[in-house]
């Protein structure tokens, strides 16, 4: 991950990534503000699609990123993105909803940093679209719906495959 | 307590010695990695399954090496840094619980590869100093008591049988299969349908498939998968003769002055170490942690691991390379409704080049993709190294699950064991246990990739009948993760091999290894078939020979 590319926006300085003090804090306010922009322009409502709202992008996110079983360096790499991001573009929340999609597709794919950050809450974000709604996303099943996906059945009582 | 037998692992290479020894009075006990999860606690859950470290260790705590080439250096690259897991499944009935099912028979040749194809330079590649006819009646018992569904296939490399039919009738079919068959018939290929350990129709504890489409990589909710747990373990419990530990995690075998095992150490998942005496001891705790046990139990008469005093132990460890060629097909090869069907079976497979006169080939099975969306919707986020977002991503995602299914064949060749290719230990790198892991070293031989890619112009050929037009292949001499085999292989001579002919180890009388480390060369098709019917004749062996053994 380069990360010092996507740095290169802001003369923000980098200091040494210690993940245990970033997983106690876990989201500020701002944060989570940051979030549920970035996952309206990554998954925008469409004609067949609902939007990161709809299917509870963010809430998925929030309630699973401090599970065990999520992907250490997964969630360092969302929280330290999320601050490089916040520290490269700290005016990103008070733009225009068109110029914050400006910015987001003009980085993308012209910076290898954006783009690694950006496809792990993508993934994320279909982790939300399309896991059991036991996690917080896919609510009402509205993204096994859109997609018209056959679920499996039985489906879990309880979250990561605990014992009744 | 002093148990008569003490099994290592839960998984196919355990389930028949569990079984069988049980059933025939003898005390077992089961030492299980993993926990003892029940039917009920299952469920068609993609995160839990498949996204997340719920059935395996986590890789920061447990991991492997993984031992590549890398400009003529070898290089080793823990798991924990590559996410390239090589766990399979760490509970009650191991691996076994999520297989895809498709059960094939070595065939009588698989037996005797370097009589028939000869010894390539740099092979090491033996014969079984086992018959196909030896082992025939324990597939033939497998299918009965693990339960196979299917119907006999005819080509000219089919396997003799002794039973006519499979127990169980097939199961129900997708309607793509008349596309294969016709564009198969028109290539002049055999069409043969997959036998499956997957039950037809309700069977004493266990109901039919139920076709939940989400079958492969999901352990069962009707029981109608034959893992070790349902088809055998289960049932050996009513005996009253089984004693289950999970959480148990062996990390060392303990010999006394005779050279005999006397007691198994495990931890528990609180760490702390117990210890198991027992007569008699069958590892099978999958092919990678089998040689590994064996190497980290070091003692003064075994100094360089147990049953390794000829060197042997982790050699010529087996994988199957090959690939997937994928074909997308959308109402242009068929109607809608009728392809996007769920959970009925393709059960096609390939076989005609299982065999050619110059070389040994191998096998295609034809499978959809697995129902996985959060994999399946993952893989579409990419538009060549470009990163779709916003309506591009959406759309693509509606576009391709509501218009179009992947059909993948999967070419499965035989792995030539070679120098480079085996399982080790290293003590700088170690578990949360501190026990060191094992090493895989992954060197392919090299003829074995021209094989994948002259079965890769086969399955293309086939897309290309069927007027598929969007075919993607991805050939690779890399090993699959899932499929384990090899590192103690048997043979009759205990200088080049670590097992005898009953896999009972040459240089300890009460050690057998019953997984898929026996196997002197894998075939082209999954072991587990294989696995169960190997682990079915030592538990015969050791049946009759207790006594004998014991002196």
């Amino acid at each position: 991950m380069k990360r010092r590319e996507f740095i290169k926006f802001s003369t923000f300085t980098f200091i040494a990534f210690k993940s245990t003090e970033v997983f106690a804090k876990v989201f500020t306010k701002e944060d989570l503000l940051i979030l549920e922009n970035l996952f309206e322009i990554l998954f925008p409502k469409t004609k067949e699609m609902p939007s990161s709202k709809q299917f509870g992008a963010l809430s998925f996110l929030v309630k699973t990123i401090n599970h065990s079983s999520f992907n250490n360096s997964d969630k360092s790499f969302v929280l330290q993105g999320l601050k490089d991001f916040n520290s490269s573009f700290p005016n990103f929340i008070n733009l225009e909803k068109q110029k914050k999609e400006k910015l987001i597709y003009e980085i993308v794919n012209s910076n290898d940093y954006a783009q690694s950050w950006l496809s792990k809450l993508v993934y994320y974000g279909i982790e939300a679209l399309l896991g059991d709604p036991i996690y917080g996303g896919n609510k009402n099943q509205i993204g096994w719906q859109s997609l018209r996906h056959s679920v499996g059945y039985p489906r879990p009582k309880l979250k990561y495959g605990q014992k009744l | 307590m002093m148990y008569d037998i003490c099994v290592i692992g839960s998984g196919a290479g355990a389930g028949p010695i569990i079984y069988e020894l049980s059933k025939a009075g003898f005390k077992v006990c089961v030492l299980e990695k993993g926990e003892a999860y029940k039917r009920k606690d299952f469920s068609k859950d993609e995160i839990a399954t498949v996204r997340r470290d719920i059935y395996t260790p986590k890789l920061d705590e447990e991991y492997h090496t993984i031992e590549e080439n890398i400009d003529g250096k070898w290089i080793k690259f823990p798991t924990y840094e590559t996410g390239w897991s090589f766990w399979n499944g760490n509970i009650l009935g191991g691996s076994s619980n999520f297989m895809s099912g498709f059960f094939y028979r070595l065939k009588p040749n698989d037996f005797k590869l370097k009589t028939i194809y000869g010894k390539a330079k740099g092979s090491n590649i033996e014969d079984w100093p086992i018959s196909y006819e030896e082992l025939e009646p324990f597939y033939d018992k497998v299918e009965k008591i693990v339960g196979v569904s299917g119907k006999p296939s005819f080509y000219k490399h089919q396997e003799p049988r002794s039973s006519k039919n499979f127990p169980f009738k097939p199961l129900d079919e997708h309607p793509i299969v008349k596309l294969i068959d016709k564009a198969s018939t028109q290539l002049a290929y055999s069409i043969v349908k997959t036998p499956r350990a997957i039950i037809s129709k309700n069977s004493n504890h266990r109901s039919a498939c139920y076709y939940s489409n989400y079958c492969g990589s999901y352990a069962c909710s009707s029981g109608a998968k034959g893992s070790s747990r349902e088809a055998l373990i289960l049932p050996s419990l009513k005996t009253n003769n089984v004693t289950i530990i999970p959480n148990a995690f062996v990390y060392k075998l303990n010999v006394n002055e005779e050279k005999k095992i006397i007691s198994a150490n495990y931890y528990t998942k609180e760490k702390k170490s117990k210890e198991i005496k027992a007569k008699l001891f069958v590892v099978a705790a999958q092919a990678v942690e089998t040689s590994r046990l064996l190497l980290n139990s070091k003692s003064e008469a075994f100094p360089k691991g147990l049953a390794n005093n000829s060197g042997n132990v982790g050699k010529n460890f087996l994988s199957t390379a090959g690939g997937v060629v994928s074909g997308t097909f959308d109402e242009t090869n068929m109607e809608l409704k009728q392809l996007l069907k769920p959970g009925l079976f393709v059960n096609r497979a390939i076989k005609d080049f299982y065999y050619t006169k110059d070389f040994k080939g191998g096998m295609i099975e034809l499978v959809f993709d697995h129902a996985n969306p959060i994999k399946r919707a993952n893989s579409l986020k990419w538009d060549g190294s470009k990163l779709l977002i916003g309506k591009a991503l959406q759309d693509k995602l509606y576009e391709k699950f509501t218009k179009t299914r992947t059909l993948n064949m999967e070419i499965f060749v035989d792995w030539t064991p070679n120098d480079n290719s085996f399982i080790s230990v290293d003590e700088k790198y170690k578990d949360k246990y501190g026990v060191p892991v094992a090493n895989i070293r992954i060197g392919a031989f090299k003829d074995d990739i021209k094989i994948s890619k002259f079965l890769e112009e086969k399955a293309i050929a086939l897309f290309k009948q069927m007027k598929v037009k969007n075919i993607n292949s991805n050939i690779s001499e890399l090993p699959a993760q899932n499929l384990l085999a090899g590192g103690c292989r048997f043979g009759d001579d205990p200088k080049t091999s670590v097992l005898n002919k009953h896999c009972q180890a040459h240089e300890i009388n009460n050690l057998f290894i019953s997984d898929a480390s026996f196997m002197p060369t894998g075939g082209s098709v999954p072991y587990t078939f294989t696995i169960y019917a190997n682990s079915f004749r030592i538990a015969e062996y050791i049946k009759k020979n207790y006594d004998k053994i014991m002196t």
